[in-house]
């Protein structure tokens, strides 16, 4: 191990691999912070450029444009409630309100000191456990799945108490709104009302930027004023020192949820900065400090969805199984090189292998000297009068969900997630439990018919595997630890009452 | 940004095509970029292999060959946006055994018509499936495959991660006789780790896709499902071989152009997709991509499309798939 890592570093420092990890994290933060422009898009355009590169130079270029993306899909998150990234949805609903409340270069240094943290422990996982945490992606099969979703969806109910029902329904509206297009099984369409761009169903980013950014936008045009949006109240531009222990826990928590969703594929680093999310809400002192400027709302999250593309590589690379479609792409990277990756690539090209971890240490330092020193700028940004930033940020994300498929009717499909994402808000609907059934559902829905398909029809399946019991078990926790403090709360009313 | 030059670059093409008129030359032609739809995202399976041809091709023809990708419904999107181009010779499309041949029988949304719509320059590629299946199955030869499949129908699981793939199981079913649980998958990726876990037992999977996992002996390969033995398994035999002489199922992709092109530009553009394919380094960028390259004359495409589209109508049919 010691002598791989050893191997890693002297190809990583090369001159040619520093300049392309260089290249591909400066690429990574610029485009992870326009709105829509994911790395997919990104390494696609550049894919038929890195066939001259010898296949290191090419994969640790093409990897820095990946976890660079994530990185910078948190910046504009906090500063104008625009998430540049799926997975940097979460990272809005605190985020920006600390920017709100003048903390915004606060939000930015613990965002990117987060994702340094969780890189660099996320690279030494993989340094030590690669091979290990690439069978261990084989045990997760549809019952497993199944399990697990069924407990997010379980834990998911924290975010929702308060209004309950109203989050509820949010859920489950984002579920139907989930199914919209080809079903999988039959091939049927659903809730496509005959329109051929509805078939392939409705992208998350399109509807992440519209109920973000297009919502916000219509928000602040409602109280319009030609201020800039919060120039009065940047104070400090570092945390301070209670920010600071107070995120510690967050972060080693978050990189600990991202390591293990990164390893599933299909999962990733969308769900899990709502696991992390999630988490630190529900074990907070103060819960309701949420959705207003929590700091441990940005470090966790920020901490798992770099922790999560950090470990994603791992199937990819060992088992030659990628994770989402941004794998796939490196995936085909490589076999354009003439490499398959599989079980035997860390003996076959070590030179590859060790190399990428190597660059991924290298590419999250670089990250954090890019980003630390940018933070007065980015929040400079936020001095910008209205007019002028808004109209960018409409331009950019019209741009952004364009060039995803080349198609108008994504860009209209965002401007009516703006719309109802407006209406939802002035309803007072929570957007978070929408956004994960939109996610969630559709996943339940093709695991559970999966699990059902492939054991001909026995449901007990499900409780097959240590696995799924133990996901189905926490799940049932969960339920359980959430209900006791509503039956004290309701014995003590009684008490209090017949008292 | 690229994407949105190259656009760009198409529109102004189309333009300037549609103002020249009939009047242009043969012997100037083309004149202009050409631009080739290919109906499924940037960065895709057939978009790496769409890419290494048109690079070929605007070498001969002097002009460059754009990539212009419209995803969308099952490159239903994209095939239609080629059908109803001005066929003056500057539009290009990437067919395939999907969008021309099971598309019009899968989904009532397909609103174009693969022969008439068309007019096809050649073909570029053939893929033929590799069987294989996980080692817990205890089976080594398609016919202990076989022998275990009639002891129990509908026991053994097969995994599959879009349309042609499975039909190509089913009408491998029905060439043997035998009958397999279908487990769907969205893209193969996700139906390969089930396959690897023993979670389903068997796939027609494209050979780069699993090859490493053959050589690891985490997976034992079958046959093949070519007219021919695959380049990268020598040893293995086809499915014709193994006692079915007639079976033979391949994948397959092509250029067309919409129809009403004139001849001679087709063929202008045929000799530069052939010249492309006779020459070593695209047909080793092919196979690297997972496809073996094949080049054919627009009257030989002409045929293929025909009888494939014979072919999959009647086996969807008879499999009692409703058009969605």
């Amino acid at each position: 191990m010691i002598d791989g890592l050893l191997l890693g570093f002297h190809v990583a420092f090369s001159f040619d691999n520093l300049l392309y990890c260089l290249i591909g994290v400066t690429l990574g933060t610029f485009i992870g912070m326009l709105p829509g422009v994911g790395p997919l898009v990104t390494i696609a355009m550049l894919l038929p450029m890195t066939y001259g590169l010898p296949p290191e130079g090419s994969l640790i270029m093409l990897a820095g444009i990946y976890y660079g993306a994530s990185y910078g899909g948190s910046s504009t998150a906090i500063l104008v409630n625009l998430p540049g990234e799926s997975s940097s949805v979460v990272t809005c609903l605190d985020g920006y309100q600390m920017a709100k409340k003048g903390r915004a270069g606060a939000a930015l240094a613990i965002a990117a000191i987060g994702s340094f943290v969780a890189g660099c422990i996320g690279t030494l996982a993989i340094a030590l456990f690669a091979p290990w945490l690439g069978r261990a992606a084989l045990d997760f099969g549809a019952a497993e799945y199944t399990a697990l979703i069924v407990m997010a969806l379980v834990a998911t109910s924290v975010l929702v108490q308060g209004a309950f029902v109203k989050g509820l329904l949010m859920a489950l509206l984002g579920i139907l709104i989930g199914l919209i297009g080809m079903d999988t099984n039959s091939g049927a369409l659903r809730y496509t009302f005959g329109l051929t761009p509805l078939m392939d169903g409705v992208k998350f980013v399109v509807v992440a930027v519209g109920m973000f950014a297009f919502t916000e936008i219509i928000t602040q045009l409602r109280s319009y004023s030609a201020q800039p949006v919060e120039a009065t109240k940047v104070d400090s531009l570092m945390p301070t020192r209670t920010e600071l222990t107070d995120s510690a826990l967050p972060i080693l928590r978050g990189t600990g949820i991202g390591m293990f969703f990164g390893i599933l594929p299909g999962i990733g680093p969308t769900m899990s900065s709502f696991a992390s999310y999630l988490l630190e809400k529900r074990i907070a002192r103060d819960p309701s400090r949420f959705g207003h400027g929590a700091i441990e709302g940005v470090a966790g999250p920020e901490a798992a969805n770099n922790a999560a593309a950090q470990t994603s590589f791992i199937p990819t690379l060992t088992l030659g199984v990628p994770g989402s479609a941004t794998m796939a792409l490196m995936l085909g990277a490589l076999m354009i090189q003439g490499i398959t990756p599989g079980p035997n690539v860390i003996t076959e090209r070590p030179t590859l292998f060790w190399g990428l971890v190597a660059s991924m240490w290298i590419g999250n330092v670089l990250l954090v000297i890019l980003n630390l020193p940018l933070i007065r700028l980015w929040t400079a940004l936020l001095k910008v009068p209205y007019s002028w930033l808004f109209s960018l940020i409409l331009i950019l994300s019209c741009f952004g969900i364009y060039s995803l498929a080349n198609s108008h009717y994504d860009v209209l499909l965002g401007a009516f997630f703006g719309v109802l994402g407006y209406v939802f808000l002035k309803l007072e609907c929570p957007l978070a439990p929408f956004i994960l059934g939109l996610v969630l559902g559709p996943m339940l829905e093709e695991n559970v018919r999966r699990a059902l398909l492939i054991s001909h029809g026995d449901p007990t399946t499900f409780i097959a595997s240590p696995i799924s019991i133990s996901f189905l078990s926490a799940a049932i926790l969960l339920v359980i630890w959430m209900l006791i403090p509503a039956v004290r709360r309701r014995k003590e009313k009684i008490e209090i009452e017949t008292n | 940004m690229k994407q949105m030059i190259q656009k760009t670059l198409g529109i102004a093409a189309l333009l300037a095509g549609i103002a020249m008129g009939a009047s242009t030359a043969l012997a100037d032609y083309p004149e202009q970029p050409i631009r080739l739809i290919v109906p499924f995202s940037a960065g895709g399976g057939t978009d790496i292999t769409a890419r290494i041809v048109a690079e070929d091709m605007s070498k001969t023809l002097g002009q460059p060959v754009l990539v212009d990708n419209r995803p969308g419904a099952q490159g239903i999107v994209g095939t239609k946006e080629a059908a109803g181009a001005k066929p003056d010779g500057y539009t290009m499309v990437f067919v395939l055994q999907a969008t021309l041949a099971l598309n019009p029988s899968l989904y009532s949304a397909t609103n174009y018509d693969p022969v008439k719509d068309f007019e096809p320059i050649g073909q570029i590629s053939e893929s033929p499936y590799v069987v294989v299946v996980h080692p817990n199955l205890g089976v080594k030869t398609l016919a202990e495959l076989i022998a275990k499949a009639k002891a129990a129908p509908g026991s053994i699981n097969f995994a599959s991660g879009a349309a042609a793939s499975f039909l190509a199981s089913r009408l491998m079913q029905q060439a043997v006789g035998v009958e397999l649980t279908h487990i769907p998958y969205n893209g193969s990726g996700p139906a390969i780790t089930d396959l690897l876990s023993g979670r389903v037992s068997l796939m027609l999977s494209s050979p780069v896709s699993v090859l490493p996992h053959i050589k690891a002996g985490k997976l034992i390969p079958l046959a093949v499902t070519g007219a021919k033995r695959s380049p990268s398994l020598p040893d293995l035999p086809t499915v014709a071989e193994l006692g079915y002489p007639n079976f033979e199922v391949s994948g397959w992709y092509g250029f067309a152009a919409p129809a009403g092109t004139p001849k001679e530009f087709i063929d202008k553009l045929n000799q530069a997709l052939v010249q492309a394919l006779a020459k070593p380094e695209v047909q080793a960028g092919l196979e690297k991509s997972g496809v073996e390259g094949k080049a054919s004359s627009p009257e030989e495409l002409k045929a293929l499309i025909a009888s494939e589209l014979t072919r999959w109508t009647a086996m969807i049919k008879e499999a009692g798939i409703q058009p969605e």
